[in-house]
């Protein structure tokens, strides 16, 4: 039996390709939420843990009325928000090991819809992350909003923006899914780490104190913290968020420069 | 609906495509057939806009695939040599997927997802995720995606590597169906029986280059020629030996022919003793094969 010559002239309307990627990209996401369940409690965990010592940090620094979710929410979400940049890359890389990748750049899905169709679910899954760990952070452990909620609103927008830029520059550096599990962990680690997601920036060694503003995680979690902290101006919000998206636009732009649409990183997946 | 002419692609040095021309029309089936790295994939995969060709011409139903690859893309199905699937998604959303990038909606995607799987024999396994199919069911769903779109050029990059009889006849029914309703095949396989059952125009590539071409009847007689093997009773005539260029001795003769049935009558007819045993050994594609890439020839009693 054959596709009849009827539904092959008559097709209904296509939907744009980088939509049909999209839709393919969510199902993939859905197929292995097992994982994304992994990314969202891990930071709950040490959430509850290091709550009460990020609360005496806090009233060390002369913050009155607090309870530490403060600052474990936006730092624990950040921190290992910066392990969602191997989630963003294995998303292209899967497509690899799966022997997808020729069919789909054979269709008439352009270069640009597979990006686009890739990156946007990426980019929504990572606001729906810290949405679900802020709204937990609400429920769980008392977090309460004091500060500038646009400052808030802009760097929760900017920070995936920076996170899916570096998961496509990762795509385009790496060759093999041991390279991109190496460099997006140890390199999430160092990043939350240093930028002050797991221990208060004025707990860090002298040393990172003065290289963490290089990272953008330090941006993230400042800015998110000036929509929770009273005390900030709305600037603070958005100079955080414009280093994030400058970021971001930067490390988009390498990644365009050195990704490979032909390559086919065969290694990939043995 | 393909023509391909003056193609090269290098990788380096060494030379994968060279100066290639060859032309697929609508309903033909071209068996392109090699050694590993003779260059079809490279072929194919220049052919797909998935490598870009150093020089040469590529056009596909007019259009030129190397300059515009993304007007050609919606013509063409390709089902790479590797398996191509989302192990973790079921059939209906593997073939849905491709479906829809083939411009299918709604019922027209629900249906063209059903035929599909119905032509490969999976329609009892849509909603099964492809990880959990055999190896010959993963492979006839790989193909079965090619197919969904029902595009009018078809390359199949070895679509049987891999699969068990039962499979492999099922793919080679529905590839001549498939160029019977007008579909253009491009057919690239190691398994030369094959491309005799499609009864392809065969083209055969070896480093790079084409080193034979043509429909299959016609390249068998132009390389090879069949065998008359007879075992007598009584020694042949000399006259009768030299005259059909008969060779061996001790009762066993081979004879080449172009004309096999007729030389055996004369000979049958002619012969003073006994004939105990008489065969036609004729030239399999195999054999033409072997001789093209220089390789000892072999025959295929009959």
């Amino acid at each position: 039996m054959t596709l009849s010559s009827d539904a092959a002239v008559d097709r209904g309307g296509p939907l744009p390709a980088w939509v049909v990627v999209a839709r393919q990209s969510f199902r993939l996401m859905r197929s292995d939420a097992a994982s994304l369940v992994t990314v969202c409690a891990m930071p709950l965990v040490l959430m509850t843990f290091f709550q009460s010592m990020a609360r005496q940090s806090l009233e060390m620094a002369g913050y009155h009325h607090v309870n530490g979710s403060e600052q474990v929410v936006p730092g624990m979400t950040v921190g290992f928000g910066a392990f969602l940049l191997s989630y963003v890359a294995f998303g292209f890389i899967g497509e690899y090991s799966w022997g997808t990748w020729e069919r789909l750049r054979a269709s008439r899905a352009s270069s640009v819809a597979i990006v686009v169709g890739k990156l946007l679910p990426a980019m929504a899954l990572c606001v729906v992350y810290e949405l679900v760990l802020f709204l937990l952070g609400i429920g769980l452990f008392g977090l309460r909003f004091h500060g500038q909620i646009l400052a808030l609103i802009l760097t929760g927008l900017a920070f995936p923006a920076c996170l899916v830029s570096a998961g496509i520059l990762l795509v385009a550096v790496c060759r093999t899914n041991q390279q991109i599990n190496v460099v997006g962990n140890v390199g999430g680690i160092f990043l939350g780490a240093l930028g002050g997601g797991y221990v208060p920036l004025s707990l860090l060694p002298s040393w990172a104190r003065h290289i963490a503003p290089a990272t953008p995680t330090y941006w993230a979690v400042k800015g998110l913290r000036a929509g929770i902290l009273p005390g900030y101006s709305l600037s603070t919000g958005f100079v955080c968020a414009g280093v994030l998206v400058g970021i971001a636009v930067f490390f988009g732009a390498v990644a365009a420069s050195r990704f490979r649409f032909e390559e086919t990183k065969a290694e990939i997946g043995a | 609906m393909l023509e391909i002419a003056g193609l090269q692609k290098s990788y380096g040095p060494a030379m994968a495509v060279d100066s290639v021309d060859l032309a697929v029309g609508r309903g033909q089936i071209l068996g392109l057939l090699g050694p590993n790295g003779a260059g079809k994939t490279t072929l194919v995969c220049i052919v797909a806009g998935l490598r870009k060709a150093d020089a040469g011409t590529v056009t596909v139903a007019g259009i030129d695939a190397l300059r515009y690859p993304g007007r050609v893309r919606p013509l063409l199905g390709i089902a790479p040599q590797e398996l191509g699937l989302y192990p973790t998604l079921s059939v209906r959303v593997n073939l849905g997927f491709f479906g829809e990038l083939a411009g299918y909606r709604g019922q027209h995607l629900y249906r063209s997802v059903l035929q599909a799987a119905e032509a490969v024999g999976l329609a009892d396994r849509l909603d099964d995720r492809a990880a959990v199919l055999s190896g010959g069911q993963k492979r006839r769903l790989h193909t079965a995606m090619a197919l969904i779109g029902h595009p009018p050029l078809l390359l199949l990059d070895e679509p049987t590597a891999g699969a068990d009889v039962e499979t492999r006849a099922q793919l080679l029914d529905l590839v001549a169906s498939r160029a019977a309703d007008g579909t253009a095949v491009v057919y690239s396989t190691h398994y030369l029986p094959e491309v005799e059952q499609l009864r392809a125009e065969v083209v055969i590539i070896d480093r790079g280059r084409i080193r034979a071409s043509g429909p299959l009847d016609t390249l068998v007689a132009r390389y090879q020629s069949s065998r008359l093997e007879l075992t007598l009773s009584a020694p042949m005539p000399t006259a009768m030996a030299e005259r059909f260029g008969a060779e061996g001795g001790d009762g066993r003769v081979s004879i080449a022919t172009t004309q096999p049935e007729a030389d055996a009558a004369e000979i049958l007819a002619g012969l003073p003793g006994t004939v105990t045993g008489l065969s036609i050994v004729r030239p399999s594609l195999e054999s033409v094969y072997l001789e093209v890439l220089g390789r000892p020839a072999a025959t295929v009693p009959q």
